[in-house]
């Protein structure tokens, strides 16, 4: 899909050859044609670089939803980027949370195990250049995008790589980030970090270096999204509500909550998505309180059937939407039909505020709240952004409003997921609905399709 | 698993963060409807549940006993407090979703959580457990009956933070300090398994010392129980059981992301909970390996190639590999050729598996690729899992550098997967294998039991 971006790759050969062969078949040129070619093969057919598949680009066409421009997208990522850097004066930034490393250059390597196993890395210097720090033999990964101007092994020094031995890792790995910034920083020495444990700062700091909140620049970055990233995102939209569809289809009560729930996961993959954050779907007297997980549960006839996407989709953007059914062909009750009507009423309201220039306390005022039988099982928030996940900020009920609340402008480019979860406290069942919507200088407009139940509206 | 409900007493912090408007209910009505959600919820838990009638028909079917759930969660915290009084430390705070859940058997939002540090957990060496949970998720933990007190959490993350996150970090610290004082007996030594440099620092204002709980939880988990060992009997069976249907439904034309999606319905419908990585791939796809899972079309005669990478019920992992062909035709003689070259290494090295052999034992002994393929070896030759891949992990000996710890030895009770990747540099198509073996008293014992494929072995 985006072959136009493929570069030469001369940039990205540095010797990677970790070790030497007594018995190696090859001549080192030997060796370098191999592995530059094994490198291109790989490039040409990145999961990424096919694209989604038959059936999500059936859809999409269907829809009228057009393809992103990726590589626009994947500079004017950057370019955000490289422009925060450069307005808080530093260095460069250091990224190890997949996420980042995907927004900063576009591109994937198990994403939730590097989540929770800090395995690679990426050193993006302000005036650039953009160095990876790739899981070992993961080279060829990163080379469909063309962002990435060197991969070099990553030295990973949590527990399970580096043991009790993790003092001469972290040093090294730090001086080897710290070689970047010196090399390429034109003697700034201020290095943002994503995420990064006491140790690795330590060693950051002891290489000369200062660090600073590198979280602050990516969620400031991440908020405005540009066109082509609303693009896949619109996308990414679509294919979980086709898959929300094909669950609907399916719904009939005998079936388990997980059965009904594997539908979505099974939805996800095949269209080109990648995972769901959460498990956040739940039936009859399991949707009252909130949160709890999906189960076993044999979904009966008249059951409320609540779910959260909270999915990760195709292009890595984000679908955050929540819609409750009734299970089975029986009339909702009028307890029901009441639950919903308030929880539909709320998001239509709060929507309608979403405007630039409201602030997020503001929006706390503001905001239509669930009644007060309701209110001590409120959700957590009444609005969050959503980009590349949950992303920042956060509007709460103004019941949680403290005095470290932060508070902050809503502006135009911003994509907000209006909340609710309405169910009585000590109640048999509730309700939770969510809606995306892209704020734009004329107001909210919904990116979110999914009709509301007409049933529960009747 | 009903029976491992636990008694609620010693939940009851009154968790009432406003005034609820227009005084629906009086203070005691209030508890009483509290306290009977969150009975209604633990007795609804998915994990009280049960994982389902496919799942439990499998397991029956198969032989696999229950593990005793309290006496699994008793184990558990017995190991993490074992390691703290090794160390004299106080107490540990667990960020890690998986750590929590090795404490305390409660899950919230796993994959989530994983990148949001929104809930943590304090376990002191003595004393009751300490759940601060994500808002409003009181309720997810009581079916353990492990956690003595759920507390709000207060997350310092930037999404809730934001401009305030120094304040956040200082209410954050009160309750830490507040617990370290109550629970620690004058001891101020506490380990964190992910711990922000800011949060570090505030705590050293508090006098109290940082230390690492990656260390005291890696080795707490590293031995694993009888029980565990059935709930991981359990979830390698359940996945095993997915595979086949990914198998049965293996033909030409079919997508990899559609294969793939079988993994993850077949998990989810037994009440596993995620994948961590899209290792899955076909044909050319295969080499070099690392490739994600994609829109490719499995043609006739290709090799399909896949690592599991799974959490499935109880949250233990399977973490196999097998590569198959595709369609009725013959494979080829290179197919063959590497299929058994794999094959032979995972057979070799899990025979090398017996307790008191030393990390550097292994390495310096274990059977490798030959040359051609060595440039395209796995990242490790075996290593540790448990509810995600865990410590130890043994390199090849061309990986082993000083800094690398291989002093340890094996005991009976860890749990090692055996790996091999084999693929000549350049080629076409790549073999991946990967069993999971149980150390055991006299030797090993291979706990992943999806057959070999005969044609290729023939």
């Amino acid at each position: 899909m985006d072959q136009s971006t493929e570069k030469p790759f001369g940039r990205h050969k540095r010797k990677i050859m970790p070790f030497e062969l007594p018995d190696a078949p090859w001549t080192f040129e030997e060796y370098q044609r191999l592995s530059d070619e094994a490198r291109r093969k790989a490039a040409s057919q990145n999961t990424h670089a096919i694209g989604h598949g038959e059936l999500a680009e059936k859809e999409w066409a269907a829809a009228g939803l057009k393809a992103p421009d990726l590589p626009l997208m994947r500079r004017l990522r950057l370019e955000r980027l490289q422009a925060e850097l450069a307005r808080r004066d530093y260095a460069g930034i250091l990224l190890m949370d997949p996420l980042n490393i995907r927004y900063a250059a576009d591109h994937t390597n198990m994403q939730i195990w590097t989540a929770h196993d800090a395995t690679r890395y990426l050193v993006l210097m302000t005036d650039g250049p953009s160095v990876l720090f790739e899981f070992q033999n993961c080279y060829h990964l990163s080379d469909h995008t063309g962002m990435v101007d060197e991969v070099r092994p990553a030295r990973s020094w949590i527990y399970m790589f580096a043991g009790e031995e993790i003092q001469p890792v972290v040093n090294r790995w730090g001086a080897e980030i710290a070689e970047i910034v010196h090399s390429h920083g034109g003697g700034n020495k201020r290095l943002a970090v994503d995420h990064c444990d006491r140790e690795g700062i330590l060693a950051l700091e002891q290489a000369g270096l200062t660090t600073h909140n590198g979280e602050s620049v990516m969620e400031s970055v991440r908020v405005i999204k540009t066109a082509p990233e609303l693009d896949c995102m619109r996308r990414s939209i679509h294919a979980c509500e086709q898959a929300m569809y094909s669950m609907e289809a399916a719904l009939k009560p005998g079936m388990s909550e997980n059965d009904l729930w594997a539908l979505l996961h099974h939805g996800n993959i095949i269209r080109g998505g990648e995972w769901i954050e959460t498990r956040l779907l739940s039936s009859g007297p399991r949707t009252n309180p909130w949160f709890q997980e999906s189960s076993s549960r044999i979904i009966e006839d008249g059951d409320l059937v609540a779910f959260d996407t909270d999915l990760i989709g195709p292009y890595g953007y984000c679908c955050d939407i929540s819609r409750t059914w009734l299970a089975g062909d029986a009339r909702p009750t009028n307890e029901q039909r009441d639950l919903y009507r308030i929880a539909a009423d709320q998001v239509a309201a709060n929507t309608e505020l979403l405007k630039p220039g409201i602030t997020l306390h503001e929006l706390s005022e503001k905001c239509v709240l669930p009644p007060p039988d309701c209110l001590p099982n409120r959700y957590g928030c009444l609005m969050h952004g959503v980009g590349l996940c949950d992303e920042y900020p956060t509007v709460f009920h103004p019941q949680d409003l403290e005095d470290d609340t932060y508070n902050v402008v809503i502006e135009a480019g911003m994509v907000i997921c209006v909340e609710t979860y309405i169910g009585r406290l000590g109640g048999r069942e509730g309700v939770k609905l969510e809606d995306q919507i892209l704020v734009t200088e004329n107001g909210p407009k919904h990116m979110s399709t999914y009709p509301l139940d007409e049933r529960l509206m009747g | 698993m009903s029976d491992n409900v636990g008694h609620f007493g010693g939940h009851r912090r009154k968790i009432m963060p406003l005034e609820p408007a227009g005084g629906v209910w009086d203070a005691d009505e209030l508890h009483r409807l509290e306290r009977e959600a969150r009975d209604k919820a633990a007795r609804l838990n998915q994990h009280a549940l049960g994982y389902g009638q496919l799942a439990e028909r499998e397991w029956q079917e198969a032989g696999i006993a229950a593990p005793d759930m309290t006496r699994l969660r008793q184990y558990r915290l017995e190991r993490i407090r074992k390691e703290l009084k090794q160390r004299d430390y106080a107490a540990a705070v667990l960020y890690d979703p998986i750590n929590i859940r090795y404490s305390c058997d409660a899950t919230n939002m796993q994959v989530w959580v994983t990148h949001n540090a929104t809930r943590y957990c304090f376990v002191p060496a003595e004393g009751p457990v300490t759940l601060f949970d994500y808002h409003h998720c009181e309720h997810l933990s009581d079916h353990a009956g492990i956690a003595g007190e759920v507390r709000p959490a207060i997350s310092y993350i930037f999404f809730y933070g934001g401009t305030m996150i120094e304040d956040r970090i200082r209410r954050w610290a009160n309750d830490i300090e507040e617990l370290v004082d109550v629970h620690g007996g004058g001891n101020r030594r506490v380990a964190f398994d992910l711990l922000q440099p800011r949060a570090a620092a505030e705590l050293a204002r508090r006098n109290i010392s940082v230390h690492d709980g990656q260390e005291v939880m890696e080795r707490a988990r590293e031995l694993k129980s009888t029980d565990e060992l059935l709930a991981m009997r359990r979830a390698i069976h359940s996945c095993e059981r997915a595979m086949a249907e990914m198998e049965q439904a293996l033909k030409p034309g079919l997508s990899e992301n559609e294969l793939w999606a079988l993994l993850h319905k077949g998990n989810i419908e037994r009440g596993g909970e995620w994948i961590e990585t899209r290792l899955l791939s076909s044909g050319p796809r295969t080499n070099p390996w690392f490739q994600e899972s994609s829109s490719r079309i499995i043609e006739a005669g290709d090799m399909v190639a896949f690592d599991t990478d799974l959490i499935g019920p109880y949250g233990y992992c399977s973490d196999i590999s097998r590569s198959w062909i595709c369609g009725d035709g013959q494979a080829t003689n290179e197919q063959r050729d590497l299929y058994q070259i794999a094959h032979e290494q995972i057979l070799a090295n899990t025979a090398l598996l017996a307790p008191g052999k030393s990390l550097r034992e292994l390495s310096d002994t274990a059977k490798t690729a030959p040359p051609d393929c060595m440039p395209n070896r796995y990242g490790s030759l075996w290593h540790g899992v448990g509810m995600c891949d865990e410590y130890p992990a043994i390199p090849h000996p061309v990986d082993v550098t000083p800094d690398k710890p291989l002093d340890d030895v094996l005991h009976p009770g860890m749990v090692l997967c055996v790996e091999s990747y084999v693929g000549r540099l350049g080629g076409h198509e790549g073999v991946k294998l990967e069993d999971q073996v149980l150390i055991t008293e006299t030797g090993a014992e291979t706990l992943s039991l999806y057959p070999f494929d005969e044609q290729l072995m023939a």
